[in-house]
């Protein structure tokens, strides 16, 4: 092949000066964000438990949006996916965050190393000593053995996420074959040892938050939603670089519709796993695994709940069932950005429950803070992956065909 | 391939259409978007592989079978939602898990299944119907270049109907082109007669088929003296023991089929903590009543008993009615005054209703009444029931008369005492609390309440508006 690597490309496909600056004052942003929740925390009558948990649910929030990306970015190599090649670095790039998202954790750790049961109830010895249930869980419900695990899942996704961009970045420069071979061959291993952790730590950090509740099927139902958020939030990423007048010609509506499609298809595929789970639950009956259900069946929550059916599945469903929805930039854009606000309230409705047993929604200043910040430093964290490199895998051994693809 | 090997178009076969050659994908889809805009409606393209584009290029218009998906996919999930609906809570209501007979939940699984069973038939018969498939014959199959079409050749063909077709310009468009060759295609004239097994193998697949319907219908109208065939044995001899029936030893160490509760529990529903719904008690004015009677016991008792072993001695004379009083324990004479009518003691039984008075209670009442008790109590209350009536012509000297519940004794019964009686039966009578649940109890002691004041109503008690009907009377 003769060397003209950036042949068919007639795009900008860089960021340009203005990305530093932003990832600065976005970061400021987000610190004092957090700092103000913080704050506010303390006048609230949860105290820093309310803190704790927010954190929570906006941590995983923008942790699965990078983890959904990671999956794309597997999957796409697993498969040897070609159309997809020009929105790939994009996922590669959420991914990438992965690292510093390792980092945010710390926080959630330290709750949980020095404030006892304030985020999972199963770490007050006080509890503990009362509840023989959570008493025979103990040698997998430990402050040490969570911290290791911990530690497992998040360094093995910091792995696959700078894995997948060092090597396609370092493509962008040799344009050599041997590395895309590479990054197949890994991928399934790699889509193995993320079905694990990412299972697990759905099962850590938001199943154990009521110790007595189990679901097999809880660490799907996250991947699902994550995976909807991450395709979701590629869509957007997409349309907002081009409104910038990047990529504007590489990613076309024939790309956009195949989003459209997978974020249809993963609308269902969440709506179909969190039917399954409420199914057996409320055929089998058995008051352990029902009472997770009645908490967010009763009061305020049964209207999230309701809210949930409706925004997360019934209506996208209908929505996006249509071509010329999934080929129309605004209304795709329209959808994926509510299904992203959806996403959240669906982590919301996972976590904040397990905050004040019998009190319904709530959400305040501390929540607000909460969000802006993580959102504001996870959007720092994107633009400060991305840095200066290409937005798109320029030497694609893939990319003629990307560029070129025609749905039928 | 060349032209030269182009078949003699003699007057007898008639051209079906123009068929041109190319060697890459590409130049079959620049060749198609060409002939398009030279203003062909009428072509074909084949190739070994679909090609992205393709239906652009043609301007095929966009298919209607998603709708056709869409609607006979929502035409199974209705049908799977009215199916379970028919036959679970309409047809055959059967109790599964406590779950109500129509339940949402339960039917999803089976709609959606079928929702996507009839949305992928439709696809698939869908698609070959709007194709014209299944077709056994194209002429283009005797053209020996063409089978290159499922290999490594790409072919776009105009056809004859097309009404800008014209053999000598249409042919000179193809070639300009740059195809590798173009020919025409003639119509298939040589006789193509079926091949022989076909019919045969039709007819016997057909009979076949018949099979299994004619066992069917034969199973349906022959008696059979041997026992059916089981398909399912585990479900059609379940495991299940007989209540009171001695179940295996390696279920239950002590081979009682039947579960006592586990201790310490108290079954649902079955908790009855409320004293004056369930037992016509006031727990108020009980525990009055006791403290007045254990203070009495104070009083006489020199040798001042612990309170809890007064307790106790409560519990256990409550435990069981029926003993006999005994004159030497200081209870029963502090208790003598009160059980004066008695041998024992009343309880404190309640004066007011414990549920809410209600026209619906009151006709349930009625009802409950004419069922369970108007036999020996007459439907008036007076004690003229058939059964006691026959009974006295019986002249057996053994049937004591049911009382009038318009007696004195009985009017000045509280409420409470009625539904004990209701309850456990008195005396003679025997008791009705296992056939009648305790709100059929209570409807009952209110409509005895009503029987009883109709003995003695004032024209004020009558609604203003049926006064005007007693008074015809
Ligand atoms: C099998 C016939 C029979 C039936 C049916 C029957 N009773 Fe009686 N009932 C009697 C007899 C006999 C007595 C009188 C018992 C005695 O004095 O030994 C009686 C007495 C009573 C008394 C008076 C109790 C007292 O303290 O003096 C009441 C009240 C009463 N019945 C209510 C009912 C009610 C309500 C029903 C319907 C649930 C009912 N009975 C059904 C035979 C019957």
């Amino acid at each position: 092949m003769t060397a003209k690597p950036h042949a068919e490309l007639r795009d900008l496909y860089h960021f340009g000066e203005e990305r530093q600056r932003a990832v600065r004052l976005l970061g400021a942003i987000g610190v004092v964000g957090l700092l103000l929740g913080v704050i506010f925390s303390l006048f609230e009558a949860e105290g820093l438990r309310r803190f704790a948990f927010t954190y929570l649910v906006s941590y995983t929030y923008f942790l699965s949006l990078g983890l959904g990306a990671l999956c794309l970015v597997l999957v796409s190599h697993l498969t040897r996916a070609g159309w997809n090649v020009v929105w790939r670095r994009l996922a590669e790039i959420l991914g990438a965050t992965l690292p510093c998202w390792a980092l945010m954790f710390l926080p959630i750790l330290g709750f949980l190393l020095f404030g006892g049961g304030m985020l999972f109830h199963w770490n007050d010895p006080e509890i503990v000593r009362n509840d023989p249930l959570i008493q025979e869980k103990v040698p997998y419900l430990n402050a040490g053995f969570f911290t290791v695990r911990a530690a497992i899942y998040l360094a093995v996704w910091a792995w696959l996420g700078s894995y997948y961009y060092r090597n396609s970045r370092l493509q962008d420069r040799s344009g050599d074959k041997e590395l895309t071979l590479r990054m197949q061959k890994w991928s399934g291993p790699a889509l193995i040892l993320y079905g694990f952790t990412v299972t697990f730590a759905s099962f850590d950090w938001m199943m154990s938050l009521d110790a007595h509740w189990f679901s097999t099927i809880f660490g799907i139902y996250f991947f699902g939603g994550a995976v909807m958020g991450a395709i979701a939030a590629l869509i957007l990423a997409a349309q907002f670089l081009q409104h910038r007048g990047l990529l504007k010609e590489s990613i076309t509506v024939e790309h956009y519709h195949d989003l459209g499609k997978l974020l249809f298809g993963f609308v269902f595929f969440w709506g179909y796993i969190a039917f399954s789970q409420y199914m057996l639950i409320w055929y089998a009956n058995i008051p352990e695994e029902t009472q997770w259900f009645l908490v967010r069946q009763t009061g305020g929550w049964l209207g999230i709940s309701l809210i949930l059916l409706v925004g997360h599945f019934l209506l996208p469903f209908a929505g996006l069932m249509s071509r010329h929805v999934r080929r129309n930039r605004m209304l795709l854009a329209g959808w994926s950005a509510w299904l992203l606000v959806m996403h959240w309230l669906d982590l919301y409705w996972l976590i904040m429950p397990q905050l004040s047993k019998g009190a319904g929604p709530s959400f305040g200043l501390v929540d607000l803070c909460c969000l802006i910040g993580l959102g504001c430093l996870y959007a720092s964290t994107v633009l400060w992956a991305t840095g200066d490199h290409a937005l798109i895998a320029v030497r694609d051994p893939r990319l003629a065909e990307s560029l070129a693809f025609k749905n039928l | 391939m060349t032209q030269a090997q182009d078949p003699q178009i003699t007057p007898q076969t008639k051209v079906i259409g123009l068929l041109a050659e190319f060697d890459s994908p590409d130049a079959l889809l620049a060749a198609a978007e060409r002939v398009r805009g030279a203003g062909y409606l009428k072509t074909d393209a084949f190739s070994p592989f679909p090609i992205h584009g393709m239906d652009e290029a043609m301007g095929i218009r966009p298919t209607g079978l998603p709708w056709l998906a869409l609607l006979v996919g929502m035409f199974g999930g209705l049908a799977g939602l009215f199916g379970e609906l028919w036959a679970n809570s309409i047809d055959y209501p059967i109790m599964v898990s406590g779950k109500p007979f129509f339940s949402l939940p339960a039917t999803i699984p089976v709609s959606f299944e079928l929702t996507i069973l009839g949305a992928g038939v439709a696809t698939f018969l869908g698609m070959l119907v709007l194709n014209g498939l299944p077709r056994l014959a194209n002429p283009l199959f005797r053209k020996p270049g063409f089978l290159r079409a499922t290999t490594d050749r790409f072919f776009l063909m105009i056809e004859a109907t097309d009404p800008k077709f014209d053999l000598a310009p249409t042919r000179s468009l193809l070639e300009s082109l740059q195809p590798l060759g173009v020919e025409a295609c003639e119509a298939d004239t040589s006789p193509s007669p079926m091949p022989k097994f076909v019919l045969p193998v039709l007819v016997l697949m057909g009979c076949m088929a018949l099979i299994p319907p004619a066992l069917i219908a034969r199973a349906r109208v022959t008696k059979s003296e041997k026992p059916r065939f089981d398909t399912f044995p585990d479900m059609d001899y379940t495991p299940g023991y007989k209540a009171q029936a001695p179940a295996p030893t390696n279920l239950f160490a002590d081979r009682r089929a039947s579960r006592p509760p586990v201790p310490g529990t108290v079954p649902r529903g079955s908790l009855q903590d409320d004293d004056r719904l369930y037992r016509g008690i006031d727990p108020d004015q009980q525990t009055a009543m006791r403290l007045s009677s254990q203070t009495g016991t104070m009083l006489t008792s020199t040798s001042g008993p612990a309170e809890e072993a007064a307790e106790e001695e409560e519990i256990a004379e409550e435990d069981a009615p029926d003993a006999a009083p005994d004159p030497t324990d200081p209870e029963d004479t502090a208790d003598a005054p009160m059980a004066a009518e008695d041998d024992e003691p009343q309880p404190a039984w309640v004066t007011s209703f414990p549920l809410p008075v209600t026209r619906e209670l009151m006709v349930r009442g009625r009802q409950r009444y004419d069922i369970y008790c108007s036999a020996c109590h007459g439907l008036g209350g007076d004690g003229s029931g058939l059964v006691s009536r026959r009974a006295l012509e019986l002249e057996q000297g053994t049937w004591i008369p049911p009382l009038s519940l318009h007696v004195d004794s009985v009017l000045e019964q509280p409420v409470g005492q009625l539904y004990h009686t209701v309850t456990h039966g008195v005396r003679s009578m025997p008791g009705y609390g296992d056939q009648l649940i305790v709100e059929d109890r209570w409807a009952i002691v209110l409509y005895i309440r009503a029987l009883q004041r109709s003995r003695n109503a004032s024209p004020a008690d009558v609604p203003s508006d049926l006064l005007e009907t007693l008074r015809d009377l």
